[in-house]
């Protein structure tokens, strides 16, 4: 039986990368929690990101109704340990901090070099939703 | 007929034509593109044998494993709980999927000739069976069979044969330890501990 375990930190997602009035939504940035600097931000870049989310209906085959899109940690954003990151699809902009229905980001220890880690398989192993 | 066909754009001028209105640039046909094959693959210098790792992902994520030898031309990792401590048998493991720990195991001559990259290679599912036609009471058998994966009995064996030689190297604080499951905790940062 696998035992609970957690191995990916949280973070935020605080907006997409944006000048004053234009926003480029496909580069969110991450707050990844207790990444306080650039230099540190460094050891996520290449690492796997994942925004899980619940649905309200299972959708086809769907085993359970937590989603996953998957993305990575592309580079640091500025000199307070911000990162960048890239996700399959765009990331929803309810998903940022201060609306509703904002969830945390989970960002692996698993570097994207790796071989892809299926969404099912991961979220199936026991593994809860950060925020509950 | 007449000298077989040539290129379009030939004038079809019967008997003994040598001139054509159009020659290919190229004399012949341009080599395939030589593939990249791997015969040996890289390995991280953090990671030797014996070394603990943690691994990242599958069943057994988070859990702390002997590392034995990596597996040509694959690359993928060898690895053993040993399954007596915890669980996880002899098995391959992505490089990529792992984390390298400082602690050593001195493994000096443990056997592990046995384990190749075909000892692991998935049995593929008989292909008669699938075409097998399907009689109404077969239908519904069928379907319990496959549902249970089963292993080959040379598995649990080499299992057991490579524990008898592993666990006597371990003392009790190291057993502890690779029973124990890596987990990060509220406020633990990973980018700055060290492995």
């Amino acid at each position: 039986m696998p035992v609970p375990t957690r191995l990916f930190v949280e973070g935020r997602f605080i907006g997409y990368k944006r000048s004053k009035v234009k926003q480029r939504t496909q580069w969110a940035l991450l707050n990844i929690d207790g990444v306080a600097s650039k230099e540190e931000a460094v050891w996520y870049q290449g690492k796997y990101a994942a925004y899980v989310y619940k649905a309200l209906t299972k959708k086809g085959k769907e085993k359970m109704t937590k989603r996953v899109i998957w993305g990575k940690v592309c580079r640091p954003h500025g000199n307070k340990g911000v990162v960048r990151a890239r996700f399959k699809r765009n990331l929803p902009s309810q998903a940022m901090v201060g609306t509703p229905l904002h969830k945390s980001i989970s960002c692996l220890g698993v570097p994207s070099s790796s071989p892809l880690l299926s969404a099912e398989s991961w979220v199936l192993s026991g593994w809860d939703l950060p925020n509950g | 007929m007449d000298g077989g066909g040539g290129p379009a754009g030939v004038s079809a001028t019967g008997k003994g034509a040598t001139k054509r209105q159009w020659y290919p640039t190229e004399h012949e046909a341009a080599p395939p593109k030589a593939r990249r094959r791997y015969t040996q693959r890289a390995l991280r210098p953090s990671i030797t044998p014996g070394t603990v790792l943690i691994l990242l992902a599958g069943k057994h994520k988070g859990r702390r494993v002997v590392f034995l030898k990596q597996l040509q031309p694959s690359g993928m990792l060898l690895v053993t709980g040993p399954f007596r401590v915890n669980g996880v048998p002899a098995r391959r493991v992505h490089p990529r999927l792992v984390i390298a720990t400082s602690t050593k195991v001195d493994l000096g001559g443990v056997a592990l000739d046995v384990f190749t990259d075909e000892y692991f290679r998935a049995v593929k599912p008989d292909a008669k069976k699938k075409k097998k036609k399907r009689s109404q009471e077969d239908f519904f058998e069928v379907a319990d069979e496959e549902e249970k994966k089963e292993f080959k009995p040379e598995y649990y064996e080499n299992n057991k044969k490579l524990d008898a030689q592993i666990v006597p190297k371990l003392d009790a604080e190291m057993k502890g330890y690779l029973k124990s499951t890596f987990t990060l905790k509220s406020g633990d940062r990973p980018h700055l501990m060290k492995f």
